[in-house]
């Protein structure tokens, strides 16, 4: 079963940072929408790890667009259905390219009648995100080396 | 003979592109290979072993044409094949 999902962007993949903009933009929408109760967001941030090999500078994501696209244009509905929500309005961005420590490589939000699915949603999205989207993180150590990045 | 040429299967060319850290053992991340369809995706990948043996260290799902196939059913048609490492978005 797919419930309905309408997504606030076209765009689900953008070269760069997610514009942490965006997301103000789709609140003041999300606002006038009277069936609307809670809003979930996750937005994620580009950490400083500390490894054996050095400390990450930034990372370099890169993806198979077109299989990218299609996987978090299809997720998303997914997850509603089985967390049964309906009327349910996402925002859904992932960054490509080199994101320094500090930009945003994805936006979730996730805004429904009631709180529980709201945050159910929205962690269902990014888990699916970090297991079924072919996206690739290099983290780079400064100028030099890098590693690549592991969802566990 | 014929039963050989029945049972051999089409020789296919096929590009192959290679993602996250396969991109370490290819340059460029594009190579071409031929496969023999039909096949499984399990024998898509030992064909592509077997031309390339560099790919028998590495982990990886292969994509036909951008679908994931499922392991069991055969693939018939390939123009595009892609190696994908395991995920790492978010």
């Amino acid at each position: 079963m797919q419930s309905h999902v309408q997504f606030e962007n076209d765009e689900l993949l953008v070269q760069g940072g997610v514009p942490v903009a965006a997301l103000s933009e789709v609140l003041t929408r999300w606002a006038s929408l009277p069936h609307l109760g809670a809003h979930s967001v996750f937005l994620g941030q580009v950490r400083a790890d500390r490894h054996p090999e050095g400390v990450v500078s930034a990372i370099e994501f890169s993806a198979h667009e077109s299989m990218a696209e299609r996987a978090l244009r299809e997720l998303a509905p997914r997850v509603a259905a089985e967390h049964t929500a309906e009327g349910v309005r996402v925002f859904l961005q992932h960054g490509l390219g080199a994101l320094e420590v500090g930009e945003v490589p994805v936006i979730i939000a996730v805004a429904t009648g009631h709180r529980a699915e709201a945050f159910a949603v929205c962690r269902g999205i990014l888990e699916a995100l970090k297991s079924e989207v072919p996206i690739y993180g290099k983290e780079l150590f400064g100028r030099q080396g890098y590693r690549w990045k592991v969802n566990t | 003979m014929s039963y050989e040429v029945e049972n051999a299967g089409q020789m296919t060319a096929v590009h192959v592109t290679v993602f996250g850290p396969l991109t370490d053992i290819f340059s460029g991340n594009r190579f071409p290979a031929t496969v023999t369809l039909p096949a499984t995706a399990d024998e898509l990948r030992e064909q592509l072993v077997e031309q390339y043996p560099v790919l028998a260290d590495h982990r990886f799902r292969v994509a036909v044409d951008d679908v994931l196939p499922a392991s069991s059913s055969p693939v018939r048609e390939a123009a595009e094949i892609a190696l994908l490492p395991a995920f790492a978005g978010g």
